[in-house]
């Protein structure tokens, strides 16, 4: 892979990108303070720009798919929106939703307003497309819930934004396709208002989608997105060795900017050599994520210091934490 | 809508990445999902064997008239050896006993083993279809639609206070299939097709999310994921589950066997569903006008046919509540 830092482009974070010190309120609480980028995601993320299309991010869980866009926003410096999808997530919940209940009590109670903008709040897709226009109609709507009551951040009018779009494999089938035009298209009209929102072509956001892979997304919705799998490893890792190495790697990363400093490779690669034993002859091997890792590692320096912890408890942790027995498939 | 990616991006990307070499083109056209070859830089063609070129004898870099000059003829093509310039059309070879080749004797048919190709047959569901047939099929409806502004109406007039939205039902994928197969003998022409609709499912439901249960005669009898011999009886599934059958319900039962079962094992099976508020549908493998006309209130059967489309599932005859 050649250097995805020697193109033009204003996204080129160093391998070991720190989001922030340890204290820092706005540092993602997901990748602690760093986030490990290497030229493949770096050249999508900067294709992803290029183009305006939405990078769709697959792969295992805990290995960095919902925190690359955190930290992707931080290093670019720009608003950061985030939806998690669930089973009951529809696409117009990620643009706008309306109050119906407060227009109901508010008719009950002779205080009905004319105005249908008074009930709608604007979703992260309206955020994003148009912070300035979310920011007014947020306003709006907060007065018409009564002072006091904005749990929402304030909007930075004029910024760009990455938006992420959590697990979207969860979420009915028909969820992305109804999202296309929104997202190829940077506009949605509100039904209720006719208010029509719009993204201006320079301010257009950088959307990441990200899925667990639990359910084949349509083919229309592939055609349109950019697509990054983490991790890239060879198919014949059926041994983990690959895996391995990268998962020191990572949490190396992670680990030298840690108040501890106790822990070096050579700490981790014992570790990693007891935590993960090699697979049954046919199986292949149960790797953790670099979350999974880390934490355990987190949990050994805080119980033995420097110290190597015997053995025995290691395997022990290993068979509570990574070598659980996998869920049979039918 | 915008359109799919394609190579307008590619040129989009190149445009703002500025990419100085082949390698930085190419890896950019890769995360585009496209393919980009670097042009191939023209070479001087070879002279033709056994032909010679007259030399241009014209200088390179001549002044520009400042009239029209007329057109000069090419340079004559001339045939080394025989001197004469053009080309020749050559007439049919001619073998060695002297006959044209299109005189040759026809080839031999093919032998009976090499025509035993295994052929392919035509999935039940059109490929294309499949996807929303299947999503249709195993959607179950919950209160997730508009308000229910005849429920609110009537809450209000009776007096009584709105904690909550009622909302209209609509139809949403089911968090959990259970797919029931039938392995019988009637069932074996189909057996590929069912393999086809499993992989369908779990692709649409999530892998984790399918249960698949092979079954013969009905699933009352046993179900199970293993060898026959040692399928359990079949326990019911929680009521968030739509339970997917793919049988003939007994419709294709083969001659001299006695382990279909009849339109009573399978209203049995069907009450219990409505009972625990188990939602059921049925692929069948018949025509509708072959079903039995008891079971076909007692399910929401679906034609498993080439002419089926997700719009025939949708409106497909539901059962009548228990």
């Amino acid at each position: 892979m050649m250097p995805a830092k020697t193109l033009s482009s204003n996204f080129n974070p160093p391998d070991a990108y720190h989001t922030g010190d340890a204290g820092d309120a706005r540092a993602d609480s997901r990748t602690g303070d760093v986030y490990v980028f290497n030229d493949r995601i770096r050249l999508a993320i900067q294709v992803a720009l290029a183009t305006g299309r939405p990078l769709l991010v697959r792969g295992d869980s805990g290995w960095g798919k919902s925190s690359l866009a955190a930290a992707s926003a931080r290093y670019l410096k720009w608003e950061f929106h985030e939806a998690v999808i669930t089973s009951r997530t529809q696409a117009r919940d990620l643009e706008w939703n309306i109050d119906l209940l407060m227009r109901l009590n508010d008719a009950q109670a002779r205080k009905l307003r004319a105005d249908w903008r008074q009930y709608v709040s604007p979703g992260v897709l309206w955020r994003a497309l148009d912070p300035e226009g979310a920011s007014a109609q947020q306003k709006l709507y907060n007065q018409t819930r009564g002072a006091g009551s904005d749990s929402r951040p304030a909007q930075s009018a004029g910024k760009r934004a990455v938006v992420l779009l959590d697990e979207i494999d969860k979420a009915d089938p028909d969820v992305p396709n109804n999202l296309l035009v929104t997202l190829g298209s940077l506009e949605f009209q509100v039904e209720e208002t006719g208010q029509m929102v719009r993204a201006v072509k320079e301010n257009s956001p950088l959307v990441f989608i990200t899925t667990n892979e639990e359910r084949e997304l349509p083919a229309a919705f592939l055609r349109r997105c950019i697509e990054l799998r983490l991790p890239a490893l060879p198919t014949d890792d059926r041994d983990g060795k690959l895996r391995k190495a990268l998962l020191v790697d990572i949490v190396l990363q992670h680990w030298l900017r840690h108040p501890s400093g106790a822990v070096t490779r050579e700490y981790l690669e014992r570790a990693a050599e007891i935590l993960i034993p090699p697979p049954a002859s046919g199986e292949e091997a149960v790797v953790p994520s670099p979350a999974e890792f880390k934490d355990t590692i987190l949990a050994l320096v805080d119980r033995y210091g420097s110290d190597d912890a015997p053995d025995k408890d290691l395997k022990e942790l290993a068979q509570m934490t990574f070598t659980k027995r996998r869920p049979a498939r039918g | 809508m915008r359109p799919p990616i394609s190579s307008a991006d590619l040129l989009c990307a190149f445009r703002d990445l500025k990419p100085a070499t082949h390698e930085q083109k190419i890896a950019i056209a890769n995360v585009l999902g496209l393919d980009w070859k670097p042009p191939l830089t023209p070479l001087a063609a070879p002279p033709l064997k056994d032909e010679v070129r007259v030399p241009d004898t014209a200088p390179k870099s001549a002044p520009i008239p400042s009239r029209p000059v007329p057109p000069r003829e090419s340079a004559p093509v001339v045939h080394a050896g025989s001197g004469v310039a053009g080309f020749t059309i050559s007439g049919p070879k001619k073998q060695d006993t002297g006959s044209t080749l299109w005189a040759t004797a026809p080839a031999d048919f093919e032998s009976p083993a090499a025509a035993a190709i295994p052929v392919d047959v035509a999935p039940l569901f059109v490929p294309r279809w499949t996807r929303g047939i299947v999503s249709t099929a195993l959607a179950t409806r919950s209160p997730a639609g508009p308000p229910d502004i005849r429920k609110v109406v009537s809450e209000i007039a009776l007096g009584r206070l709105l904690r909550s939205l009622p909302r209209l039902y609509v139809a949403a994928m089911a968090l959990r299939v259970e797919v029931l197969v039938d392995v019988g003998d009637s069932m074996l022409p189909f057996a590929e097709d069912q393999r086809s609709v499993i992989a369908d499912v779990r692709t649409v439901a999530g892998f984790d999310n399918v249960a698949v249960l092979k079954f013969t005669g009905s699933p009352l009898r046993a179900a199970g994921t293993d060898e026959m011999d040692v399928w359990p009886d079949y326990v019911f599934p929680s009521s968030r589950t739509h339970v997917l059958l793919l049988t003939d319900v007994g419709i294709g039962r083969p001659p001299l066997t006695d382990t279909h079962a009849g339109v009573e094992e399978w209203r049995s099976f069907s009450w219990e569903l409505r009972r625990r508020g188990i939602a059921c549908t049925a692929f069948v493998p018949y025509p509708a006008k072959r079903w039995p006309p008891a079971l076909a209130r007692q399910f929401r059967m679906v034609e498993w046919d080439r002419a089926t489309t997700a719009g025939n599932v949708r409106f497909a005859r539901r059962p009548e509540r228990a």
